[in-house]
């Protein structure tokens, strides 16, 4: 695996260098003095991207399997999680204590009460269809149950002998 | 050549713009649920409990016997398995016959930080099965999970296998110590209570950051070039744009399963190697004795193929198989290839073990 990686990374810094250095501006001079194609120059121009891309993309793999790497990047973490903490106390003891002197609510209170509103927004939502509903079923009822206007004769509904 | 680089730098400020945002979105509140975009395919909710909503996809012609049950990762919106008309799993799989239930999610708030798997999975998963269960009139459904979801439906399946009929785990990083991912070699070293004692939950924008750093090449330069050099394909502007969307729409993590899956999983492997205690019932894969299809992407950087292969070694199962399609990790639910060869033989398989209603 590590090998086929390695082979990888060989071939697209030949490729870079090669696209680069030599066929790119052979490609442009020869379609500057108009016996090249345009075509040429851009696909010449991709190939040297592409494996740009797979260089940083590989530079980058080998950057995060590096465990000098992976301890720099863990104790940074833990470092800025604890001064965060620190800080999170900090805003909590000082800031609660001051909002509520002032009478202004928490972020926490705040979040509590926008995530009430919401359940309530989508079950109130989910019961508006529910009455919609109900009331389609209600008028539709009403309909069938209602006289047609062909059993009404001269403003009075017309009595049908019942066989 | 200035037309190229002014065309580049927009398309760049555009997905900059995009990022803040997820990231704006990530520090203030979960993910809200009416910024999905609209469905391909429509859906009815017939349960919602705890940290779930079951939607129910109605079959097309002839319905199968067995409800099939998608279980989502609680990272993003599932969104992406019904994106965009001829690129959507559900309407693929409705298509096929089935009756399809999907587990949409509820994101955690800051009440939920105990949520583990045992709240997942014998609660809300127990929950769900009953649910299509009872919506369906079946005794046993067929069990489809992806990635995080597929963790959630190999623990569920282990220890409720009665009610499984056919089990399919898609793109799931089961043994770690072959997760062989560049990014992972961070995690492993990462004290998550750390992380879940500072924010309570693992906050969203951190799930942003670290699939963005999962191939930083492509997320900050490589998409907005590929968006500049397939423009004249069709639908792939819209398709970039859905996918953006999706990208960005991470929600938070409840801290306590945030834990469980870094230590117990990430660091320790303990499901893979039957450690794994989960509502005090350790899980024995060999407890899943249902016919067992697991599909994984040949190509996936996020899980690597050789995490998700020893699934079908550690199963109980007799009828079981491997089934590894040349795409990556999204590849699997969204490229045109799956569609179109992946998901009808998944389907064929499903069928295979059931029968057409009469």
């Amino acid at each position: 695996m590590a090998e086929k990686q390695m082979t990888q990374t060989i071939e697209d810094l030949t490729t870079v260098y090669k696209t680069l250095f030599l066929d790119l501006p052979l490609a442009g001079a020869k379609w500057g003095m108009g016996i090249g194609a345009e075509k040429e120059t851009t696909e010449t121009a991709w190939k040297a991207y592409d494996a740009s891309v797979r260089l940083a993309t590989s530079a980058i793999d080998t950057l995060y399997r590096s465990p000098l790497f992976g301890e720099a990047v863990s104790r940074t973490l833990t470092e800025a999680l604890r001064w965060q903490r620190v800080g999170n106390a900090v805003s909590g003891t000082v800031l609660t204590g001051l909002w509520r002197a002032l009478g202004v609510p928490t972020a926490a209170e705040v979040q509590g009460l926008s995530d009430q509103v919401r359940t309530l927004e989508t079950r109130l939502a989910q019961k508006k269809d529910v009455q919609t509903i109900l009331e389609q079923l209600r008028t539709l009822q009403v309909r069938l149950n209602a006289p047609s206007q062909a059993q009404y004769r001269n403003g009075h509904l017309e009595e049908r002998a019942v066989a | 050549m200035f037309d190229l680089l002014q065309d580049l730098s927009s398309a760049w400020l555009n997905g900059a713009v995009r990022t803040l945002e997820g990231l704006r979105r990530g520090l203030t509140s979960p993910f809200p649920v009416y910024e999905d975009p609209s469905p391909t395919t429509p859906s009815e909710v017939i349960y919602e409990g705890g940290k779930l909503r079951l939607r129910y996809y109605r079959p097309v012609g002839r319905p199968q016997a067995t409800p099939l049950l998608l279980v989502y990762a609680l990272i993003k919106r599932p969104f992406i398995l019904d994106l965009q008309p001829g690129n959507s799993i559900v309407a693929n799989l409705t298509g096929q016959g089935f009756a399809v239930y999907l587990t949409d999610w509820i994101p955690p708030t800051q009440s939920d930080t105990w949520r583990g798997f045992d709240a997942y999975v014998n609660g809300d998963l127990v929950n769900a099965v009953s649910a299509v269960q009872e919506h369906a009139g079946v005794d046993q459904i067929s069990l489809l999970g992806y990635c995080f979801g597929g963790l959630l439906s190999i623990i569920y399946a282990a220890l409720h296998p009665e009610t499984v009929k056919n089990f399919i785990p898609l793109s799931v990083p089961l043994d770690m110590s072959k997760q062989d991912i560049p990014l992972f070699n961070l995690a492993k070293k990462m004290d998550p209570s750390l992380l879940t004692d500072t924010f309570g939950n693992c906050p969203a924008w951190i799930i942003k950051a670290g699939f963005s750093s999962l191939s930083p090449v492509h997320h900050a330069l490589d998409k907005y070039v590929g968006l500049y050099r397939h423009q004249d394909r069709e639908g792939y502007a819209e398709m970039f744009e859905l996918f953006e969307h999706w990208m960005n729409s991470d929600v938070p993590l409840a801290g306590q399963i945030c834990r469980e899956l870094t230590r117990d999983l990430f660091q320790h492997n303990l499901l893979a190697q039957g450690r794994l205690q989960v509502g005090g019932q350790t899980i024995d894969l060999q407890r899943i004795t249902c016919p067992v299809l697991n599909v994984l992407g040949e190509y996936d950087d996020v899980v690597h193929p050789q995490a998700s292969l020893p699934l079908t070694d550690l199963v109980g199962s007799d009828d079981k198989r491997n089934l590894v399609f040349p795409v990556g990790h999204i590849g699997v639910v969204v490229s045109s290839s799956a569609q179109k060869k992946l998901w009808p033989q998944v389907g064929a398989w499903l069928k295979k073990h059931d029968h057409v209603l009469h």
